[in-house]
């Protein structure tokens, strides 16, 4: 419209100006003109004479045409007119009236600049701003990102330049060369890059002083997995990955830059869209620092649809961190989840399909011997003498050897028996476990305009691991508005929600391990095909009915977990400097683990003192039904923030800048608990509780009632804490920031509301890039170096520095109220302290075509929390004292090179290193840990790293009986005499290396070519060491008895391939370190079923125990410590987006296949014998990573 | 006018957070709580200051859970006196008493160690007891008088709480003394270590020395003065919480110990003044327990008596049974003539095998098992004792009449006919020591009692004792007696002292050990 005024007004000056040239006219009447070097007027006033027609024109638009010749002889006004403008950029056009030529300019059709925008998925963007450089009216693109912009010329007469740009993309300059443009948005890496979200924060990256790594969720997603930690390994610097089972939906272990804590929790922050979020079940520090844990519970992030999340910030030094509070010792990941953008609604549907593979026998990590080679070994023991036990299970070769014995079978049934045996080679992978299929959708919906904004999501997960009967589904929904209410209030709404199921079995039952060391001639059918069972023996030495597929029938956990979050954040803002922002979020998430044994089972056999069938014996503990145990928690937990920020400029040329924010915070979390245990429980009998169980006659079930009450946890954690952020800039070149928050906590007998200790950091960043010399290097786009240095504070909310006691029920002796002192007073303990220093380098050279960033740190803490042994004068054995020191130093580095960019070819490869150095530094006290902590990496030591673990000094076998022999001092062993345990396990055992890694990274690559992708994702590990699986494994005792040692064979228990090489005659040991088979018949066997330690007889002094028995040390020696370095492939992705050609008629704006295979193959120590590294012969076998194979689809309207 | 709505919806939100805040940082905790009221401590000393109660459990029931509910409290004193004999043949470790009492039962110089003689520790449970005890004392002590007073009853119930620390500090050094340090011996007192005396309530992490004995038990007579200041007065609460009796029934016993015969006199007749009540055993039921809470004689008690279980037969409920462990020994049971009441009722047969003589007094027969018992076997206040130390303290300085008349008294309850007390000089102590040790039977008298007649002065005694301990090996799944290791407590003997714990010493050399010779079977028997 304004355009046509502008036309109309230019027309209406022409007028004015040719006013007086109207006359009659003839435009059709053939006109003769020839001139030489003629102006354009000197030709009009030529035609004018001859056609009586009027012209009309701008002076300023033929001025300047230069003079021309014209020889025309009857001739047509249309022709000389066309020839005579021909180059000018004008056109001319007769009026209705048939005598007036208009003389213009040519604009009408070509001045409008059209085409479209697309973001890097060929998605389009409306609301993109388009503008002609040196103009200031521009137009935004539609819901179709298709735009038009009226052109106007340029002043040098060049193609106009178009600039367009869009909120957190990359702003692009054009030249409008008449053709339709498809513009292609660079909203990708790059630009993410250009922010760091901190949660209190979003920082320009060139601002930023501090180490952060940002990950995309889609660019590290795997369709096998659910939760998007374990996604991590080998994308980020720094952050140490360790999985210790590949079970659906067992969490990770995650350490990041390290380890600070001796006592408490190591594990990171997670918070999601600024808020902190809790896990739903609380699980003691011990219980997570234990290397052998496997977390099937889930976490804190467990319900959240990584298909939801946009971005990890993964805030890594103390300057980072520091706005976190002391919380944040182990680091902080953010999730940042997607919102809504400007656009018409989009509709997206993403699926996944996945078969995962089962173990199996032929595998190379899976060495146990087949029935034949079992059987062959029995027979073999059997020649040569070896006693078995008494309470051995009666199966295998030994089981028909008992039956002959006993005159059950002839001779020839025997016979007949063993070579079916011999051939059984039961399948115990198979019957255990499956080949997978899971499957995962996401529906979402978003787009909006300039005043709202909204994405919605929901999403169904269903995996069925490979062990069968475990399963994890999860239902989820995400719902977030964003609304620009007024010029100065916008607000943002979110909403999150889960609903998950999980399925696993009972701890003890352990499938896997079961797959590993169950002898394969145990049948699992007997002929009839029913289970078959055998009698297993425990407690009792008759035995009851075991069958590890009944078990697995009759028993199992199922954990039920719902979860709900709010958020709404209101944003103020004042002037265009300063603004506040206020947010409010509230969670719910409840979570109920019913975990029950059928009256099937053997355990419940055990319990009731009889097989299944058969009338339980007065002493029974459960006389009838089996056992339900429930614990229901429920987590609830509020945040409010209110929040200042600024960020003004000023001085000369707005140089100097002054941003920063201050703000305080309100939160509290409650979780409540309830356990209990009940007896008689008949799940398939309408989930009842047999209720008439006479106590006279069981009084030992009466007396498990009378002391069997349930058990309530409530834990109220309240906090409030103000924060400020400050940064002073120099002309975008110098950065100094200064952060710090103070706590304050209603945690019981914390100090930290008395003792106030801030947590702070200040860092400086220099961005080179913005040096005049520097700036005139084309092939460098930035070069920033920064530094931080943090200092942080934290207290024991376990120590008080006053008494505090707990109050007990009602005592039935003395018929009072009793209370039992809780913890002692402990006036004198300080704030353990770490000081973190950080400094690093980003760079990003010719074009972002290279990228790189290295930081190095140092992270020491001192007056770290031990404890500390005291005189029991004091009443007490030990105490926390500030005592510790620790040291975590590391160094990474990030690269990633974009070799290819051209319009069909887009390759970037991208490669990172991480390296931790930890250590204790000072020494724990002397009989703070125990031999197992030594053996199994959960001890301290002085000048290691934490989870070095011990191993016993393997020297070979002995020529005489094939036994192990240790270097243990034995024949030295007064040097051990009265010394601490410490001093001990450190002098005998040998420190062979860590369980968690020193170094790792990844490489990851992405391959475009036209409509095809295809990505790679490496992950690496080096410096962990790891122990073969036991040859051995432990013995079993329940209370004082023992059922049976670590030594003994059984018959129930396959065995290692590696017996078959095992010394037998003296002068094996040249060839082999695989000990002989000393059973009960040999004299030695005593000698080497204990210690020397323990039978040394005591004379004024004496040793620590060293071991329990001489096999026991063969499982635990430094022969069978092996390197746990590896090289993973986690995930290879084929993926094909269809044309978009072909998708038009279908209004479906994108279409993507997947193809892509997961844990593919890992290379590690050829002496791990396939054992996969991650697998460790500390304690269970667990399921080692299962290679996977998906199918995915993605489809956008 | 936008701004202002602006301004205001801040304030508006600011101070909506700031109201609810202000209970926001109250210390919350859902089961510890810290001491704001004299109750507090008055629970606190009860639960954790005062020896624990014993509940009877199955022995033969392993699986059960409640084994942390069977506190040992101080039973090894049972086992090294000469009250107490194995019951050969029976290897049925009922209680557990078998494995854990051999070192103490053979006076071998290591208390950790098995019947094997290897380590296997726990020597150091009465030492931490008491000393973990003694901080709880010493804690309460420390936040008594803080504590606020707005009622009468407050008053006086901080002075009560107060007194009863004082008691058990006051008990607790004195068993340590009569346990880690030589017998109390007037004359050499003063250079004879003691055990470490720490009175603070904070963690001391020092280099702790012995304070000599002298000064243990100046210390003991000085809590139980201020104990006494404290709970004039007071009315009984119950017997399981000591009032002014106890406290001076407590001092006259310590005063006996150091040999201040007037003023143990002078104590016990104080006593009496307060409570003189004697059970009449001539009215004693068969079968009946001989102590009780509500017995007229008892005073004071803390701990159980679930020494009576080492008498005990079994019977499994699968059939079958164990004999009783222990029987009490031919000595002490030749200490009882017919007309002794006490015979009948102190000793006995065992309900289910009939075996005798075995320990009565309180009944830890196998129908008693799963209930509390009333009494203690270790720490018993009752007027029994006021009487004894009368007519000995009498005796020793001079005053013999009130030691015959006051025997004479109590044992009008005991015997069948009440018996003419004649005797004089050290036949009259003999006599009062003998009665000691009839009464007193397996109520933690005797090893004490013994330890201290070797210094008495005008009158030490002391007599051999002598304990087998049999081992036994397995033929056809049955166990069966291999030998018998005698072993001999020998008179004066060094043993008497027990040596300090090995952790301890291990932790803290200053301490320096007691002298203690090692002991080897002096006689074995074969079967």
């Amino acid at each position: 419209m304004r355009e046509k005024r502008k036309l109309a007004r230019l027309l209406f000056a022409s007028i004015l100006l040719s006013g007086s040239s109207m006359v009659m006219a003839q435009t059709d009447k053939p006109v003769t003109v020839q001139l030489k070097q003629a102006s354009i007027r000197e030709l009009f006033m030529e035609i004018k004479k001859q056609a009586k027609v009027n012209f009309m024109y701008s002076n300023n638009a033929v001025e300047g045409l230069k003079k021309k010749d014209y020889d025309f002889t009857n001739a047509s006004l249309e022709k000389i007119l066309a020839h005579c403008l021909e180059g000018t950029g004008l056109t001319f056009e007769i009026a209705d009236d048939n005598r007036t030529v208009v003389i213009k300019r040519k604009q009408q059709d070509a001045e409008y600049a059209i085409g479209a925008v697309v973001d890097r998925d060929g998605m389009p963007l409306a609301g993109v701003s388009i503008k002609q450089e040196g103009v200031k009216q521009g137009t935004v693109t539609g819901f179709g990102g298709e735009f038009s912009l009226p052109l106007e010329p340029t002043k040098d007469g060049k193609a106009p330049k178009l600039i367009v740009s869009f909120i957190g993309m990359k702003t692009q300059r054009l030249t409008w060369e008449g053709r339709v443009l498809n513009i292609y948005m660079e909203d990708d890496a790059q630009n993410l890059d250009e922010v760091v979200v901190t949660g209190y924060q979003v920082i320009n990256k060139r601002a930023l002083t501090s180490a952060v790594t940002t990950v995309k969720a889609e660019d590290i997603i795997r369709p096998d997995f659910t939760s998007i930690d374990q996604m991590l390994e080998g994308h980020v610097t720094d952050l140490m990955f360790m999985s210790n089972s590949g079970e659906a939906g067992a969490v990770p272990k995650i350490r990041i830059r390290g380890t600070s804590s001796i006592i408490g929790n190591r594990e990171p922050l997670w918070v999601v869209d600024g808020i902190v979020v809790n896990d739903p079940v609380q699980i003691s520090p011990e219980e997570l620092n234990d290397p052998d844990f496997v977390n099937r519970i889930g976490n804190a992030i467990a319900g959240l649809n990584p298909q939801d999340i946009e971005r990890l910030d993964v805030l890594k030094d103390a300057s980072a961190t520091a706005l976190y509070g002391s919380k944040a010792a182990n680091g902080v990941i953010v999730i940042t989840t997607k919102r809504g953008r400007v656009g018409k609604p989009e509709v997206r549907y993403t699926n996944s399909f996945t078969y995962k593979l089962r173990p199996r026998y032929t595998d190379r990590s899976i060495d146990v011997m087949n029935s034949k080679e079992r059987i062959q070994l029995s027979r073999g023991l059997y020649n040569t003498g070896y006693i078995y036990q008494d309470n051995i299970s009666p199966v295998g070769y030994e089981g028909e050897l008992m039956k002959l014995y006993n005159h059950e079978i002839s001779y020839a049934e025997f016979a007949e028996n063993v070579a079916r045996l011999e051939t059984m080679n039961t399948d115990w992978f198979d019957l255990l476990t499956h080949d997978s299929f899971s499957q995962q959708h996401t529906m979402s919906v978003s787009g909006g305009s300039e005043t709202g904004r909204y994405y919605a999501s929901i999403g169904y997960t269903d995996t069925d691991d490979v062990i069968k009967n475990t399963m994890n589904k999860r239902y989820t929904a995400a719902l977030n508005l964003d609304a620009n209410l007024t010029t100065w209030l916008s607000a943002s709404f979110s909403m999150n929600g889960n609903v998950s199921k999980r399925r696993y079995a009972q701890e003890s039952l352990s499938p896997v391990d079961y797959a590993y060391t169950a002898n394969r001639a145990i049948p699992a059918y007997d002929a009839d095909g029913n289970y078959y069972y055998y009698k297993k023996m425990q407690s009792n030495r008759i035995g009851y009915d075991y069958n590890i597929l009944n078990e697995l029938d009759n028993s199992g956990v199922n954990q039920d977990g719902t979860s709900l979050t709010m958020n709404a954040n209101l944003r103020f803002k004042f002037n265009d400097w300063l603004s506040a922002n206020a947010i409010a979020s509230y969670s719910t998430q409840t979570t109920t683990i019913d975990s029950y044994w059928g009256d099937k089972t053997w355990q419940i056999a055990e319990l009731r003192g009889s097989d299944y069938g058969v009338e339980a014996p007065s002493g029974s503990l459960c006389p009838q039904g089996g056992e339900f145990t429930t614990n229901d928690t429920r987590n609830k937990s509020w945040t409010v923030r209110l929040q200042l920020d600024w960020n003004k400029y000023f001085g000369d040329e707005e140089k100097h800048n002054f941003n920063g924010t201050v703000g305080y915070e309100v939160s509290s979390t409650r979780y409540k608990g309830y356990t209990s245990t009940a007896r008689g429980y008949y799940p398939d009998r309408g989930l009842s509780f047999v209720s008439n169980i006479n106590l006279t006659d069981y009084p030992q079930y009466g007396s498990w009632l009378a002391s069997n009450v349930p058990y309530i946890t409530d834990n109220l954690s309240n906090m409030l804490s103000a924060y400020a952020s400050f940064t002073y800039s120099w002309n975008q070149m110098v950065y100094l920031n200064l952060n710090g928050r103070i706590d304050g906590s209603n945690n019981f007998g914390d100090r930290s509301n008395d003792k106030i200790l801030p947590i702070w950091s200040v860092s400086g960043s220099f961005n080179f890039g913005q040096l005049g010399f520097m700036r005139e290097l084309e092939w460098i786009d930035y070069l920033t170096v920064k530094g931080s240095y943090g200092f942080q504070g934290n207290m024991l909310n376990t120590e008080s520095p006053v008494l505090t006691i707990t109050k007990n029920p009602l005592h039935p002796y003395y018929n009072e109220f009793t209370a039992s002192a809780n913890g002692n007073p402990n006036p004198n303990l300080k704030w353990e302290k770490t000081h973190s220093y950080n400094i690093g380098l980003e760079a990003s050279f010719f074009n972002n075509r290279v990228q790189l960033a290295a930081d190095v740190y140092f992270k020491r803490t001192k007056d770290a929390f031990m404890s500390k042994t005291i005189s029991t004068i004091n009443g007490y054995s030990s105490y926390v004292v500030n005592r510790g020191n620790i040291s975590n130093d590391g160094f990474n580095v990030d690269i990633t090179v974009n070799p290819i960019m051209t319009k069909d070819w887009r390759w970037s490869i991208s490669t990172s290193f991480s390296r931790t150095i930890n250590q204790i530094t000072s020494s724990p006290d002397g009989e703070s840990y125990e031999l197992t902590d030594f053996l199994n990496g959960n001890a301290v030591v002085k000048g290691q790293s934490i989870g070095t673990f011990y191993s016993y000094r393997f020297l070979g076998l002995s020529p005489v009986d094939g036994g192990p022999m240790f270097d243990d001092w034995e024949d030295h062993y007064e040097d051990l005499m009265g010394l601490s345990k410490y001093d001990t396990y450190t002098r005998v055992l040998k420190a062979t290396g860590s369980r968690e890694p020193t170094m790792a990274g990844g490489l990851n690559t992405t391959l475009r070519y036209k409509q095809f992708r295809f990505a790679a994702s490496f992950a690496y590990s080096l410096g962990a060491k790891t122990r073969l699986f036991g040859m051995y494994g432990s013995g079993v005792s329940v209370g004082d008895l023992t059922i049976y040692d670590a030594a003994e064979i059984r018959p129930e228990h396959n065995m290692s391939r590696d017996y078959l090489d095992r010394w037998q005659h003296p002068g094996d040991e040249q060839f082999t370190n695989i000990p002989a088979i000393i059973g009960s018949g040999s004299t030695n066997y005593t000698k080497y079923l204990s210690h020397w330690s323990d039978r040394l007889i005591y004379d004024g002094q004496a040793v620590q125990p060293i071991a329990t028995s001489y096999w026991d040390m063969y499982d635990y020696s430094d022969l069978r410590v092996v390197s746990a370095n590896y090289l993973k492939c986690n995930n290879i992705s084929l993926t094909y987006e269809f044309p978009k050609k072909l998708l038009d008629p279908w209004h479906i704006t994108r279409l993507e296949l997947t193809a892509s295979g997961s844990n593919l193959f890992t290379i590690a120590d050829k002496d791990l014998k396939g054992q996969t590294p991650t697998q460790g012969g500390f304690t269970t076998i667990q399921l080692s990573d299962r290679p996977s194979f998906s199918l995915g689809l993605s489809v956008t309207f | 006018m936008k701004k202002n709505i602006k301004t205001s919806i801040l304030l508006v939100a600011a101070a909506a957070t700031m109201a609810s805040c202000s209970d926001f940082l109250e210390e919350y905790s859902q089961d510890k709580a810290q001491v704001e009221t004299w109750k507090d401590l008055d629970e606190l000393l009860l639960g954790d200051g005062f020896l624990e109660p014993v509940l009877f459990l199955d022995p033969g029931d392993y699986n059960s859970s409640g084994s942390a509910q069977t506190p040992r409290n101080l039973d090894i004193i049972h086992f090294m006196s000469d009250e107490i004999k194995e019951n050969v043949g029976v290897d049925y470790d009922q209680g557990g008493f078998r494995t854990r009492m051999f070192s103490y039962f053979t006076w071998q110089r290591e208390l950790g160690v098995d019947e094997d003689l290897r380590y296997t520790g726990g020597d150091d449970s009465q030492w931490n007891t008491l000393y973990s005890k003694i901080n709880t004392c010493n804690m309460v002590l420390s936040l008594i008088d803080e504590q606020p007073e707005t009622t009468d009853e407050d008053v006086a119930g901080k002075q009560r709480v107060k007194g009863e620390a004082y008691f058990l500090r006051a008990a607790y050094y004195f068993l340590l003394a009569n346990l880690y340090a030589q017998p109390y011996d007037p004359q050499t007192a003063a250079s004879t270590p003691g055990v470490p005396i720490k009175l603070t309530e904070y963690v001391e992490d020092r280099d702790f020395v012995r304070d000599p004995l002298d000064k243990v038990y100046a210390q003991v007579l000085d809590d139980l003065e201020r104990a006494e200041e404290c709970l004039t007065g007071k009315a009984r609460v119950s017997v399981y919480r000591p009032d002014l009796t106890a406290t001076i029934l407590l001092r006259s016993r310590v005063l006996l110990y150091m040999q201040n015969w007037e003023e143990a006199a002078r104590e016990a007749q104080r006593v009496l003044d307060l409570q003189d009540g004697l059970l009449d055993l001539h009215t004693l039921a068969e079968g009946a327990d001989a102590l009780y809470r509500d017995s007229p004689e008892t005073i004071f008690s803390m701990g159980g008596y679930l020494i009576s279980v080492a008498f005990a037969d079994y019977r499994s409920q699968y059939g079958g049974g164990e004999e009783a462990g222990y029987l009490v020994s031919d000595e002490m049971a030749a200490l009882y003539q017919h007309d002794d009441l006490r015979s009948r009722h102190y000793i006995g047969t065992s309900e289910l095998f009939r075996q005798s003589p075995v320990f009565l007094k309180v009944s830890g027969q196998q129908s008693a098992w799963g209930t509390y018992n009333e009494v203690s076997d270790c720490f018993l206040l009752r007027t029994p004792e006021a009487y004894l130390t009368l007519a000995e303290a009498s005796a020793f300085s001079g005053n013999e009449p009130t030691a015959q008349r006051a025997l004479k008294t109590f044992l009008a309850t005991r015997m069948e006919t009440t018996p003419e007390v004649t005797a004089t000089g050290n036949a009259l102590i003999d006599l009062i020591r003998n009665e000691r040790a009839r009464e007193f039977l397996l109520e933690g008298h005797r090893w004490f009692d013994l330890r201290r007649y070797t210094v008495c002065q005008p009158y030490p005694w002391s007599k051999p004792i002598e304990h087998g301990y049999t081992y036994y090996t397995t033929v056809n799944y049955e166990n069966i007696p291999l030998r018998t290791d005698y072993y001999r407590l020998e008179t004066n003997d060094q043993a008497y002292t027990l040596p300090l714990p090995r952790s301890v010493i291990e932790f803290q050399v200053s301490l320096g050990d007691n002298p203690r010779p090692s002991r080897k079977p002096y006689r074995t028997e074969n079967y």
